[in-house]
């Protein structure tokens, strides 16, 4: 690992991957670039408790995934759980077939829909594609918990893509 | 032998020991209908991954980008904050006349030309840069930053430069003033930053906010030093020991 490297350096490597991750937790893109926002200030501030034998990305990870679950508490407090939206403002993809297209905003919609704390375990694993090992570090619970929601997370997933709730839109044309 | 549906994932996500994997594939070759729930994890992991991969190619905010490699780290911040603190200190005593400063005189000298610098002059340029001189020079190698400061003249700070050689912050109050530091070079203090700008002189009963050292020169130091600013026992050694490493 380079933990020679200044980690202000190493911080900005790993922006398009947080970028990415805020991007599977919350749908919004807006809403995205604010969580980025608030991870680093937050890993800026405790960039002096960061272990330079650790690794800076699963650190900074399990930072936004607390300023996550902060802000989803924060929300659910003031009762602004708000409906998952119908245009998939996260993906980038208008190249594809539709067929993909498709099929990615229904996984858009299947992951916003899932709950928390399987949507987080995908969202280290598939889409950061952290360790089982590293992802449960990150959620701080042992591997077996870890297992378990990211198994139920790509069942509920599956079938949300297989069979959409009525008035969602299909995964095919 | 059967094996779990979450082994099965984590076959897929190529998760397993060996042991692990050698049970799957075994009961792989007695019911190859699991290879279709194997297959299924790992194309749901691509549309997943493919879903999202796109963000990474999105441009990240200069300003972000900006504001963390602005940042100051943890050991800057906590020397910084020393630093502020000890600045605050160097205010020279109360009351003291304004006008005492100009007794001074001339500050900075060239001598470039062959000329002999002005009689007063704390800082000449020579061959090899600018050098401390005169009440300065006296100044930095003998007083140490816990000594009260003169009306003119304050000794802050000691640090080690990357080269390992004993660096001193001093603030002239004189004419616009100057501040900046000075580090040991064999036989004398070779000054790395002089900046035309002193913090301002106490007028009256009020301690006033700028008296701490220019930002220009904190953030000259804090390139300079390495490890941590000496602590007062450190000083009064390196002192001691003639400034030498």
């Amino acid at each position: 690992m380079a933990q020679n490297v200044d980690p202000r350096e190493q911080l900005v490597a790993l922006l398009p991957r947080l970028r990415r991750f805020a991007g599977a937790l919350v749908r919004d893109a807006a809403d995205a670039d604010d969580l980025v926002q608030v991870t680093v200030e937050r890993a800026l501030a405790r960039l002096h408790q960061w272990r330079r034998d650790a690794r800076l990305d699963a650190w900074t990870l399990g930072i936004m995934k607390n300023a996550w679950i902060d802000e989803l508490r924060r929300r659910r407090r003031h009762e602004r759980v708000h409906a998952p939206e119908e245009a998939g403002e996260n993906v980038c993809a208008t190249d594809e077939k539709v067929e993909m297209r498709m099929r990615a905003m229904a996984i858009e919609r299947g992951m916003a829909r899932l709950p928390d704390e399987q949507r987080l375990a995908i969202a280290l694993v598939l889409v950061d594609g952290l360790s089982y090992r590293d992802a449960a570090g990150v959620m701080g619970v042992p591997l077996g918990t870890l297992t378990s929601r990211l198994a139920r997370g790509r069942a509920t997933l599956e079938a949300f893509i297989a069979a959409p709730p009525s008035g969602e839109g299909g995964a095919l044309p | 032998m059967s094996v779990t549906p979450e082994m099965l994932m984590a076959y897929a996500d190529e998760e397993l020991d060996s042991h692990g994997r050698a049970q799957v594939e075994q009961a792989l070759a007695e019911d190859p209908a699991l290879a279709e729930t194997i297959e299924r994890h790992r194309r749901l992991r691509r549309d997943v991954a493919a879903t999202y991969d796109g963000l990474l190619a999105r441009p990240v905010a200069d300003a972000l980008i900006a504001r963390i490699r602005s940042a100051l780290l943890a050991p800057q911040r906590v020397w910084r904050a020393r630093l502020e603190a000890m600045a605050l200190e160097w205010a020279p005593p109360w009351g003291v006349p304004l006008a005492t400063g100009l007794a001074l005189g001339v500050v900075l000298g060239l001598t470039l030309t062959g000329r002999a610098a002005p009689p007063g002059a704390m800082i000449v340029a020579d061959s090899e840069g600018l050098r401390a001189r005169g009440a300065l020079a006296a100044g930095l190698t003998e007083r140490l930053a816990a000594d009260p400061a003169t009306e003119n003249l304050t000794i802050g700070l000691s640090f080690r430069d990357k080269t390992g050689a004993y660096c001193r912050a001093f603030v002239v109050r004189a004419g616009e003033g100057v501040s900046g530091f000075a580090c040991r070079k064999t036989d004398a203090w070779r000054v790395r930053m002089a900046l035309a700008e002193a913090p301002a002189a106490a007028v009256g009963d009020l301690r006033p906010a700028g008296t701490a050292l220019p930002r220009a020169v904190l953030s000259g130091m804090e390139d300079a030093i390495e490890g941590d600013p000496l602590d007062a026992g450190e000083e009064a050694a390196a002192r001691d020991r003639g400034w030498r490493r």
